[in-house]
């Protein structure tokens, strides 16, 4: 690890200064100080914001739910509001990483996260993503986790967070303030493909504070859920990932919100799936045939050619168990 | 009740693959020997490493000062900003029940309560311990019983 600098900012004024001058914040550290030891990180200043007032889930006036940049997974994953309005989102936190891990790391990290790429992590492999221009190894190297979706000659990596998926599901917006005020952007234009810069991850500005991540209200009854395969069943990134809203009224699905996880360089919204549901009953043909087209463009690698078909039963399981037909 | 220990320091991490600790290290004991007075186990107090126009900013300084109680025992230290809860615990406090296993958050060998809550002493830095309580497995004893777990 490189010696940093360290400082402890009490409101968010404080943070941006801090911010501008190139200072890094640092929320749960899960991620940034295993980087660091790792020298994939090399902050100079660490700017603490863990005291930062944005701890809060709060319902918001439409019905929706605003979730505070620092409230920790466990926190989120545990709240009444989250649970009952948005059972999806508490069941990713609560297959990601382990106990102590949720208890440390904050939802505004867990977006921010970065990918768990091993070469990435490995200061000595060639990685675009770590060194632009370096090349990536990962393209003949062991790509089992890689992606097979949104990927770019530069970078196969995925983007590792399981929440993630549901929020890109459920459609969220992602609050930030910056030197020049506070503006929002649709989730899924937060999280940035890999294109010829995947050291670019995210759509945030340097300096710039996410101060919450907010879900848009959904018609009521809505049944929700995530579902996780991984090669073991703890500590464990998923191999691929299903978050499913459906919004079932009359016997008809009305709305249907869909996304996969562990296939793509971004979480992978699924809008060919989702209109292929809406409008129909449910029944077990048209899970099958509303997945049929799920991973339409994927392009496998060498050691995870099994992703595409994996992809479409994750999701049609998911929908079944969601939509409630056996 | 907590007992208040005398104020001690703590050297940087010990992590041979960093190009940059060994002359850290090296200007830290040459300061230290110095300035004997403040100097505990081979590390300095906060600051002395510093010019005069960086010693005002405490927020430039390599390493910070940091109080804490651990299993009940008040102490303060001066830390190096990259030490590890789990290496203050381990190195300096010698509480050795914390395991170091994968030291990347991946196993749970170093899980100590902060606050009450479980988390992994590895990927804490001690820096951010200030005014925390900390309960390893030394502490999970009540009086001459011993906890399950112990
Ligand atoms: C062993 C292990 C297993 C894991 N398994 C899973 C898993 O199964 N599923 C999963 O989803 N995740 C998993 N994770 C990742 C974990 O969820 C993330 O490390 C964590 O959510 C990051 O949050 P944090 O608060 O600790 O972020 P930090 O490490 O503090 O910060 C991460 C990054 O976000 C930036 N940042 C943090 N907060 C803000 C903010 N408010 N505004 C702007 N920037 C900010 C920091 O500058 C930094 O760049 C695992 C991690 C480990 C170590
Ligand atoms: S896949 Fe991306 S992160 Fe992994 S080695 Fe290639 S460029 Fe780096
Ligand atoms: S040593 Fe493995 S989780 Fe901390």
């Amino acid at each position: 690890m490189y010696p940093f600098a360290y400082t402890r900012v009490s409101d968010t004024r404080e943070a941006l200064n801090a911010g501008r001058r190139g200072g890094r914040y640092i929320a749960g550290g899960t991620t940034l100080v295993d980087l660091m030891r790792e020298t994939v990180e090399r902050p100079e200043t660490l700017v603490d914001i863990s005291g930062l007032p944005l701890r809060e889930v709060t319902a918001t006036e439409r019905g929706g739910l605003r979730i505070g940049a620092l409230v920790t997974m466990s926190q989120a994953a545990a709240d009444r509001k989250v649970r009952s309005l948005y059972p999806v989102i508490s069941e990713a936190l609560e297959l990601s990483a382990s106990a102590q891990l949720r208890n440390m790391a904050t939802i505004g990290g867990n977006i921010m996260q970065r990918t768990r790429c091993t070469y990435f992590r490995d200061v000595t492999a060639a990685c675009n993503k770590r060194e632009p221009g370096s090349g990536c190894a990962a393209r003949e190297g062991f790509n089992r986790m890689h992606a097979i979706l949104g990927t770019s000659d530069d970078c196969v990596a995925t983007h590792p967070s399981d929440v993630a998926v549901a929020f890109a599901a459920l459609e969220a917006s992602v609050h930030l303030l910056g030197p020049d005020g506070e503006r929002t952007l649709p989730f899924a234009d937060f999280l940035l493909r890999p294109g010829s810069t995947p050291n670019r991850e995210q759509a945030v500005q340097r300096g710039e504070l996410i101060t919450a991540v907010e879900i848009p209200a959904l018609p009521r009854p809505l049944r929700s859920g995530y579902l996780k395969v991984r090669d073991r069943q703890s500590y464990e990134f998923a191999l691929t990932s299903a978050a499913v809203a459906l919004h079932v009224s009359g016997g008809v699905i009305r709305e249907a919100k869909v996304a996969a996880g562990g296939v793509g360089t971004v979480p992978w919204k699924l809008p060919a799936v989702e209109q292929h549901l809406v409008g129909e009953r449910p029944s077990e043909a048209l899970w099958a045939a509303a997945v049929a087209r799920a991973a339409e463009g994927a392009r496998p690698l060498r050691h995870n050619r099994f992703k595409p078909e994996l992809l479409q039963r994750t999701v049609e399981r998911q929908l079944r168990i969601v939509g409630g037909t056996k | 009740m907590s007992t208040d220990l005398p104020e001690s320091a703590v050297p940087p991490p010990t992590d041979s693959s960093e190009p940059s600790s060994a002359p850290t290290r090296r200007t830290f004991i040459a300061t230290s020997t110095a300035v004997g007075g403040v100097v505990l186990a081979g590390g300095v107090i906060g600051g002395t490493l510093l010019g005069p126009e960086e010693a005002g900013a405490a927020a430039a300084a390599p390493s910070s000062r940091v109080s804490l109680t651990v299993n009940g025992t008040r102490r303060t230290v001066t830390v190096d900003n990259r030490t590890s809860l789990l290496d203050l615990l381990r190195e300096y406090f010698g509480l050795t029940g914390s395991k170091k296993g994968c030291n990347a958050g991946a196993c749970g060998a170093c899980t100590v309560l902060v606050d009450g809550h479980r988390v992994n002493a590895c990927l804490t830095l001690a820096v951010r311990m200030e005014g925390v309580e900390v309960t390893t497995i030394e502490g999970l004893a009540d009086g001459d019983q011993l906890h399950p777990l112990q």
